[in-house]
């Protein structure tokens, strides 16, 4: 039971914070409106599949082409302008949060968005575990992602440009690598993974205005335990701290919070690049 | 400073204290007070963006010293002026410690260390020991400060009106203190390492030290605001020094512009007031904010105060001419 819920918290926090450390390994630029995407993710796989009924695939097939477009038209409008002010654009990050998500509680309402029943609840077993079905589709589906994720990264073409890039930005446009395309490519990416993480998210849980922050605040801790800007760091700092979550949930939530904060204090101190990050 | 800045300094600060008997509006108080109470939290965050560090812990260390001084006038019934040193000197030693871990990341990294920071104390204050914190509920009945007799005449400061004539007097304070570190040796190494951490390095600066120096001035600064904040209130919850009021507070500094010792204090007043007309507007007030951050970061990245007077000097050099 520990292991199913350690395993669903980290796949959680990895949806959330893969596409954050993209973002970042590709412009310098922790994305603070993604949680905010998220929550659009959310939001679109939700009036999908209530308003156009279709099925539970499709509309989050639908949600990350929503956020993908959504990140891709953010990136030319706004975050091109900071390219060589890397703190200028997180603030202003921040700004893009604020309005969508003031946006949405305006145009979509406040309350809480349910369509739990997209997916089936029934239990299942699992080599003799009982684990609810919604759980199980979700784990298998972001571990497809997962997967997904490090096979574009490692064997494409595209994926060599963009590990490249984040690597030696100034070299790899040397060797006549578009850069601006490739911070739009990582802006699809991370918008693509935050309209999964909102589907699938949302699926599990509710979408509500506020679901964003909430979520982002967790994939910070992740992306520094694991090493900022690496894929594989987030994957690590997930599953630590999902695993983590899901042993001590027995004390209570906010004692892992601090927990893991201070995990990542005495991480600072020894290996200030995170545990799988390089300098 | 020259003779026109401290004519219009010193008229500013008359007019600023002869105000409170003109207009006897309690809301213009509470409007005056917390621009008052945001301009020194804001002058705070601006030491720290001096070295070039943008802290995002800044609204928990407000916390931490609305939360000492309050308990301590309420629990150990000390007096506010007391408590006030007391949560100002203990914030700072919170910011030893914690400032000792964060600054040793800088940029991007700093941020989310400071994030993950103010979060964690905010936290910590929503759950642990509700009995004496008070839980998400957070603190009631805080005490107003008490009168001072002075033989003849006794001070009282339990209206909106002493709530004012304390803020700003520590507003003048805190803007001496910053004027003088702006003017001095430290204030001159900070701007180095502001412009380049590693020229700094180079010629024999300990950045580390000096950085946790003015990280430990800023956040001391917010303890600071934060005690008026909680006697201004007399309630306090967590909920009070969220993230959100640390992105606040960037805003006012970068509103106004980080460079001069104006900008956070015209941008607080600013954005204060007009967020005060959007209230009655609706709940447009985070859109708002969002459209100027991105719009002043675009178009004014040296903020308002920083543009106006890079258009005079401009005005004043073809003049000469």
């Amino acid at each position: 039971m520990i292991i199913i819920n350690g395993l669903v918290l980290s796949l959680t926090y990895f949806l959330v914070a893969s596409g954050l450390t993209i973002v970042f390994s590709i412009m310098g630029v922790i994305n603070f409106a993604h949680g905010a995407i998220i929550m659009l993710g959310g939001m679109a796989a939700y009036y999908s599949f209530t308003l156009l009924s279709v099925n539970f695939y499709l509309s989050l097939i639908i949600a990350m082409a929503v956020t993908a477009l959504f990140s891709w038209l953010l990136n030319g409008l706004i975050f091109n302008y900071f390219k060589n002010f890397p703190l200028s654009a997180c603030i202003a990050a921040v700004g893009i949060a604020m309005i969508i998500q003031q946006g949405a509680l305006l145009g979509l309402g406040g309350e809480d968005k349910v369509f739990v029943n997209a997916l089936p609840r029934e239990v299942a077993n699992v080599f003799g575990v009982p684990v609810a079905k919604d759980r199980l589709i979700v784990v298998l589906l972001s571990l497809a992602i997962m997967g997904g994720l490090l096979i574009f990264l490692n064997f494409t073409k595209a994926g060599l440009i963009t590990r490249a890039t984040a690597e030696e930005p100034v070299a790899s446009q040397l060797c006549g690598v578009n850069t601006r395309r490739v911070s739009d490519l990582s802006m699809i990416l991370g918008g693509a993974l935050a309209g999964a993480a909102g589907a699938l998210l949302g699926a599990l849980y509710t979408v509500s205005p506020y679901w964003g922050e909430s979520l982002i605040l967790k994939a910070f801790i992740v992306i520094i335990l694991g090493g900022l800007g690496s894929v594989l760091g987030a994957i690590v700092g997930s599953f630590a701290l999902g695993f983590m979550e899901s042993i001590g949930i027995t004390l209570s939530g906010y004692v892992t919070f601090v927990l893991a904060f201070v995990l990542i204090v005495i991480l600072l101190l020894i290996r200030p690049q995170g545990l799988v990050g390089h300098e | 400073m020259n003779k026109t800045q401290i004519a219009a300094a010193s008229v500013i600060t008359a007019i600023l204290f002869g105000l409170p008997f003109g207009v006897k509006s309690q809301y213009f108080m509470t409007v005056a007070i917390f621009i008052f109470i945001y301009s020194i939290l804001s002058l705070g965050l601006r030491a720290m963006m001096k070295v070039g560090e943008v802290s995002f812990a800044h609204a928990a260390f407000m916390g931490i010293g609305a939360y000492i001084s309050a308990l301590l006038t309420m629990k150990l019934q000390l007096s506010f002026w007391v408590a006030w040193g007391l949560a100002s000197l203990a914030t700072g030693v919170f910011a030893l410690f914690l400032g000792s871990l964060a600054v040793r990341t800088k940029g991007v990294h700093f941020f989310i260390v400071t994030l993950a920071m103010g979060e964690t104390i905010r936290l910590i204050a929503m759950n642990w020991n509700a009995r004496l914190l008070g839980g998400p509920n957070g603190i009631y009945g805080i005490p107003p400060p008490p009168p001072i007799d002075v033989g003849f005449l006794t001070m009282r400061f339990d209206s909106r009106m002493g709530m004012y004539m304390i803020a700003l007097v520590a507003l003048l304070i805190v803007v001496a203190i910053m004027w003088r570190v702006d003017k001095s040796r430290i204030g001159r190494i900070w701007d180095v390492i502001g412009q380049d951490e590693k020229l700094a390095a180079v010629i024999g600066i300990n950045v580390y030290r000096h950085k946790l120096a003015s990280f430990i001035l800023s956040s001391s600064v917010a303890g600071l605001g934060g005690v008026l904040f909680a006697h201004t209130m007399t309630y306090i919850s967590p909920y009070d020094f969220s993230f959100f009021v640390a992105v606040q507070l960037l805003m006012y500094v970068i509103f106004g512009g980080a460079e001069m010792l104006a900008g956070p204090m015209v941008g607080a007043a600013t954005l204060v007031v007009l967020a005060e007309f959007l209230r009655k507007a609706g709940h447009y007030e985070l859109i708002f904010y969002g459209l100027i951050l991105i719009i002043v970061l675009r178009f004014i990245p040296e903020g308002v105060v920083g543009y106006l007077s890079k258009k005079r000097f401009m005005f004043a050099r073809s003049e000469e001419r």
